[in-house]
C-alpha cells in the first residue's frame, strides 16, 4: 500500500472532500444557530454557578435530575463507537468500512459533553479537582472518574491512528491552501505510506480495537455501579452492571444511525452509505432492544419477587404512580417500536430504521431518567419523599449540551472526512482479496492445494 | 478435489460408522449404575443428597443442551458460514431434549425433599412459591423450549434427507441444483423464523429455571442478574460440550476436510468470549452483594465462599471454570489444536458442573462434608450417560454434515471457485 495518496483518484471520492473543499452554506448555518443554542446553555449554567444550584429544580431529597440522566445517557451513547467500531474491526466485518469513522467521531464529542454534565452537578464546581488530592478509593465516584478518563483518552486515540492516512490524503489534495496544509501536515505526522508504516499503523489499529472493548465495558459498568452499590430500593440491583452496558450500546447504536442516516442526506453519501448498512445496523439494534428488554423484564420481576416494602414503593411509583408515563413511554420507544418496525423487511427501510432509532433514543433517555428520579424520591431511610421538576435552567443546559455535541459534530466533518477514505478505497484493493483468502483458510486443505 | 468426493450420498448417511455398540453398551451402564445408586439414594436415609445431587445434575445438563441447539440459532441468525460444518454437531444434544423433559417431571416426587419452602411457606410469597404453580409454568415453558428446538433441529434435518434421499449415491457435485427446491427453500425460511423465537424463549424460559430451581432454593435470596448467569453459563457449557464433539469428529468421513485448525481457533475465541462474559456475570453479582452487605443478600455468598466445607469449593470453582480457561485460552496456539482445547473444554466442563453445585447444594446440604462422593458421581454418570446415548443414537441416524443448508452449500460452492481457477 505505498503512498496511499499517490494511488487515490481525488476525483473519484469528491462527495468525501466536498465538505470540506466547498462547505455548504446550510452547514454553516445549522452551525451557528448550534452555537447560539450552546451559549444559551452557557448563559443557563453561568446563572446556576453565579445563584448555586438554587436556580435548578434539585432538591432534597432529588439531587439527581436532569444533570445525572444526561451524564448517564452520553456515555452511554458513547459506546456507539468505539465499542461497535472496535468489535466490528475485530470480527473482520467488511461492510464496517464507511461507518466506523462516524461511530468514533461520537465517542470522542459525546464524552467531553458527558462529563461535563457532571461538573454541572456539582454545587461547588471550581473543587472538582479534590477528588485527585482527597478521593476515597472505595468510592464508586472515583473509579467513574478514573474508567471515563481511560476511556476517553483510549478512543481518541483510537480516533486518531485510523485518522492519519486521511489527513495525508488532505495534506495532497489541500496542498494549494496555505494554512489548511500545514493544518493537515502537522497532523498527518509525515505519513507517506509506505509498507513499514502501513504495518505500525495495522498492529496499531488491531492493539486499540483489543484494548478497547473492555474499557468500554468498564466504563458503564462501573457507571452503573455509582447506582448500584449503594443500598437504595431499586439500585441495589445485581443486574446494573451488564443491564447498563446493554442500555448503553443500545442507544449507541441508536445515535450512531440517527447521525448517519442525516449526514447521509447532508453530504449526498448515498453512494456509500447503502441500505444494507442500515439494514445490518437495524437487526444489531432489533438484538439490542430484545436483550434490553430482557433485563428490564428481570430486573422488575425479580424486584417484585424480592417484595421488599421499600423496593415496592418505588417499584409502584414507575408502574402505576406519578411515573408511570415515563416509564411506559419508556417500555414503548425502547422495545414496543423498534420491534414492530425491525421486525418486518417492509417497514425496515432507511426510514424505518431512523424512526426506530429515534424513538430509542428518546426511550432510552426516559430509562436512566426513571433509574435515577424515583429512587431517590422514594429513599429507603424515612425522609419525605420529594418531588422534582426540572426548572428552565436545567432545559436550558440539556438544550446546550445537545446542541453542542451536534456543533463538536459538525465541526470534525468540517476539517476531516467523515467516512474513512483509504479504508474504503483499501476495501475495495485489499479487502476483496483477503475475504477470499480468509474464506480458503475454512475450506478443506485438499481444496486450497488444488487450487495452486 | 478429494474433498467433494467424500462429501457423498454414502459418507453422509450417517455421522457414524461401525463400532459404537460396545460404546453403547457402556453408556447403557452408566445409565444403570446411575438409576440404580439414585433409587437406593432416594429410598435411603440420605434421600435428600440424592434429590440434589439429581437437580444439580439436571440444571447442568439440560443447560448444556439447550445451550448447543441455542448455539446453532445464533448461527442461523448471524449468516455464519464459518461454522456451517458444526451445525449438526450443534444440534446433536437437542436428542438429550426429550429425556431432559422427562427427568423434569421426576423432580416432582422429590418436591419434599427439595423446596424448603413447601415446609416453611414464605409470607407473601405463596402465590409464586407453590408446588402446583411451578410445575404448572416450569412444565408449560419447558415443554414450549423443547418443542420449538426440536422443530427446529426437525426441519433442519428433513432437508437433508430429502437431499440425500433423491441423490443417495450420487456426489455433492450432482446433488447440487437441488437448493432451488421450493421444499428445501421452505425448510430454511422455518428455520429462519424458528431460530429468534427460540433465542428468546431460550433467554426467558431457563431464566424462569433458575429462578425456580435453584434461586427459590434459598426463598429470601434474590439476584436480579442470576437468570441471565445462568443462561449465559449454560451457553458457556454447551459451547465446550460442542468443542469436545467437534473434536471428537474431526475425522469422521463427513467432516474430515471440512473442519481445520481454523475453526478450532474460531470455536476456541468465541470460548474465551463466553468465559469473559460468565466471569463478568459472576462478579457483577458479587461485587455488589458484598459492597452492600445487606443481612438478608451477603448470607448466601458467606454461606458459600466464607464457611466451610464450601469455602474451598467456592475458590476450585473460580480457578477451574474461569481461571484455567482464561490463562489457557490466551495463547493461540492452544486454540488451534484439537486435543488441549479438547482437554480444557473437560476442565471446564467438570468446573461449570461444580459450580451449579455450588449453587444449589449449599441451600440444602447441611452435612459437615461436601457432599461428593460415590452417589454423585454415579448420578452423574447416569446422565452423562443419557447425553452419550441420546448423541450416539441422533448421529447414528442422521447425516453429519448440513448437506441442505443453503449457507453450507455456499462455502462448499466457494471452494470450487478456488478448485476451477
Amino acid at each position: 500500500m505505498h503512498s496511499a495518496s499517490h494511488r487515490l483518484n481525488f476525483d473519484e471520492h469528491r462527495t468525501l472532500f466536498d465538505p470540506i473543499a466547498n462547505p455548504k452554506k446550510g452547514v454553516t448555518i445549522a452551525m451557528g444557530i448550534l452555537v447560539a443554542l450552546s451559549a444559551w446553555g452557557a448563559l443557563c449554567y453561568f446563572l446556576q454557578w453565579r445563584y448555586g444550584l438554587g436556580a435548578s429544580g434539585l432538591n432534597q431529597p432529588v439531587l439527581w435530575g436532569f444533570y445525572i440522566t444526561n451524564f448517564v445517557f452520553f456515555i452511554g451513547i458513547s459506546h456507539a463507537g468505539t465499542l461497535i467500531s472496535a468489535i466490528l474491526r475485530m470480527a473482520q466485518a467488511e461492510w464496517r468500512r464507511p461507518v466506523t469513522r462516524m461511530a468514533e467521531v461520537i465517542t470522542v464529542a459525546v464524552l467531553f459533553i458527558g462529563a461535563a454534565n457532571i461538573l454541572f452537578d456539582l454545587g461547588r464546581p471550581h473543587k472538582v479537582y479534590m477528588p485527585l488530592f482527597y478521593g476515597r478509593y472505595q468510592s464508586p465516584l472515583l473509579w467513574d472518574a478514573m474508567s471515563i478518563t481511560s476511556y476517553l483518552t483510549a478512543s481518541s486515540v483510537f480516533l486518531y491512528i485510523p485518522l492519519i492516512p486521511d489527513i495525508a490524503i488532505l495534506r495532497d489534495r489541500f496542498a494549494d491552501r496555505k494554512w489548511l496544509h500545514r493544518f493537515y501536515q502537522v497532523l498527518s505526522f509525515g505519513w507517506n505510506g509506505n509498507p513499514k508504516q502501513q504495518k505500525v499503523l495495522n498492529v496499531g489499529i488491531a492493539i486499540m480495537s483489543v484494548v478497547v472493548i473492555p474499557i468500554a465495558v468498564s466504563v458503564h459498568t462501573v457507571i452503573s455501579y455509582i447506582f448500584s452499590m449503594t443500598v437504595q430500593p431499586m439500585w441495589h440491583s445485581t443486574i446494573f452492571g451488564p443491564y447498563f452496558v446493554c442500555g448503553a450500546i443500545f442507544s449507541g447504536i441508536a445515535a450512531l444511525i440517527v447521525m448517519m442516516v442525516t449526514l447521509r442526506r447532508v453530504y449526498h453519501l448515498e453512494s456509500y452509505l447503502k441500505p444494507i448498512h442500515f439494514n445490518y445496523l437495524g437487526v444489531l439494534l432489533l438484538v439490542m432492544s430484545l436483550l434490553w428488554f430482557y433485563f428490564t423484564f428481570s430486573e422488575y420481576l425479580t424486584g417484585f419477587f424480592g417484595h421488599e416494602p421499600s423496593e415496592m414503593r418505588v417499584f409502584w411509583s414507575k408502574f402505576t404512580g406519578p411515573y408511570a408515563p415515563f416509564f411506559w413511554t419508556m417500555v414503548f420507544c425502547n422495545f414496543v417500536v423498534p420491534v414492530i418496525i425491525l421486525s418486518f423487511k417492509k417497514l425496515k427501510t432507511i426510514t424505518g430504521v431512523l424512526v426506530a432509532s429515534i424513538a430509542v433514543l428518546i426511550g432510552m433517555w426516559l430509562e436512566r431518567f426513571t433509574i435515577i428520579v424515583p429512587t431517590l424520591a422514594n429513599p429507603r431511610l424515612p425522609y419525605p419523599s420529594g418531588i422534582y421538576f426540572p426548572s428552565w435552567v436545567e432545559w436550558g443546559i440539556m438544550l446546550g449540551s445537545f446542541s453542542f455535541f451536534v456543533f463538536l459534530y459538525l465541526l470534525f466533518s468540517r476539517f476531516f472526512p467523515i467516512i474513512s477514505i483509504w479504508e474504503v478505497h483499501e476495501g475495495k484493493e485489499v479487502g476483496v482479496k483477503e475475504v477470499e483468502e480468509r474464506v480458503k483458510s475454512y475450506l478443506p486443505e485438499s481444496a486450497a492445494n488444488v487450487s495452486t | 478435489m478429494r474433498s467433494r468426493h467424500e462429501i457423498s450420498g454414502e459418507n453422509l448417511k450417517s455421522g457414524l460408522e461401525g463400532h459404537q455398540r460396545p460404546w453403547m453398551i457402556l453408556f447403557l451402564l452408566f445409565i444403570l449404575a446411575g438409576g440404580v445408586a439414585f433409587l437406593i439414594g432416594v429410598s435411603g436415609p440420605q434421600a435428600q443428597r440424592a434429590w440434589q445431587a439429581y437437580l444439580v445434575n439436571y440444571v447442568f445438563w439440560s443447560g448444556l443442551a439447550f445451550g448447543a441447539v441455542v448455539f446453532v440459532a445464533i448461527l442461523n441468525l448471524t449468516n455464519a458460514r464459518w461454522a456451517r460444518p458444526l451445525k449438526r454437531l450443534a444440534e446433536a444434544p437437542a436428542a438429550f431434549l426429550p429425556v431432559s423433559f422427562a427427568l423434569f417431571w421426576v423432580l416432582y416426587f422429590g418436591r419434599e425433599e427439595i423446596f424448603p419452602w413447601i415446609h416453611e411457606p414464605v409470607k407473601g410469597k405463596e402465590a409464586w412459591l407453590n408446588v402446583g404453580f411451578l410445575f404448572a409454568r416450569d412444565g408449560a415453558s419447558l415443554l414450549l423450549l423443547t418443542a420449538v428446538a426440536l422443530i427446529l433441529v426437525f426441519v433442519s434435518i428433513r432437508g437433508d434427507m430429502e437431499v440425500l434421499s433423491r441423490g443417495r449415491d450420487s456426489t455433492f457435485d450432482q446433488m447440487g441444483g437441488m437448493e432451488k427446491h421450493g421444499g428445501i427453500r421452505r425448510n430454511w425460511r422455518i428455520q429462519m423464523v424458528l431460530s429468534p423465537a427460540l433465542g428468546l424463549l431460550y433467554g426467558l424460559v431457563l431464566t424462569l429455571i433458575a429462578f425456580d430451581l435453584i434461586m427459590s432454593l434459598d426463598p429470601h435470596w434474590f439476584s436480579t442478574l442470576f437468570g441471565a448467569y445462568y443462561f449465559v453459563g449454560s451457553l458457556y457449557t454447551g459451547l465446550a460440550a460442542l468443542i469436545i464433539l467437534t473434536g471428537l469428529f474431526r475425522s469422521a468421513p463427513g467432516l474430515k476436510s471440512l473442519i481445520g485448525s481454523k475453526h478450532f481457533h474460531d470455536l476456541g475465541k468465541i470460548l474465551f468470549g463466553f468465559c469473559l462474559l460468565t466471569g463478568d456475570f459472576f462478579y457483577s453479582q458479587f461485587l455488589v452483594i458484598w459492597y452492600g452487605n445487606l443481612a438478608e443478600e451477603t448470607r448466601y455468598v458467606i454461606l458459600r465462599v466464607k464457611i466451610s466445607p464450601w469455602e474451598p469449593l467456592a475458590w476450585t470453582v473460580l480457578v477451574v471454570s474461569f481461571g484455567i480457561p482464561f490463562v489457557v485460552l490466551l495463547s493461540r496456539k492452544i486454540k488451534m489444536k484439537p486435543v488441549p482445547l479438547m482437554i480444557l473444554c473437560g476442565i471446564t466442563l467438570v468446573g461449570m458442573w461444580l459450580e451449579r453445585l455450588l449453587l444449589v447444594a449449599p441451600s440444602l446440604w447441611k452435612g459437615e462434608q461436601l457432599p461428593i462422593g460415590i452417589l454423585e458421581i454415579l448420578i452423574t454418570a447416569g446422565f452423562l450417560g443419557l447425553m452419550a446415548l441420546s448423541l450416539t443414537a441422533f448421529l447414528r441416524r442422521f447425516p453429519l454434515v448440513p448437506v441442505s443448508d443453503p449457507l453450507f452449500r455456499q462455502t462448499v460452492e466457494t471452494s470450487r471457485v478456488e478448485i476451477s481457477r
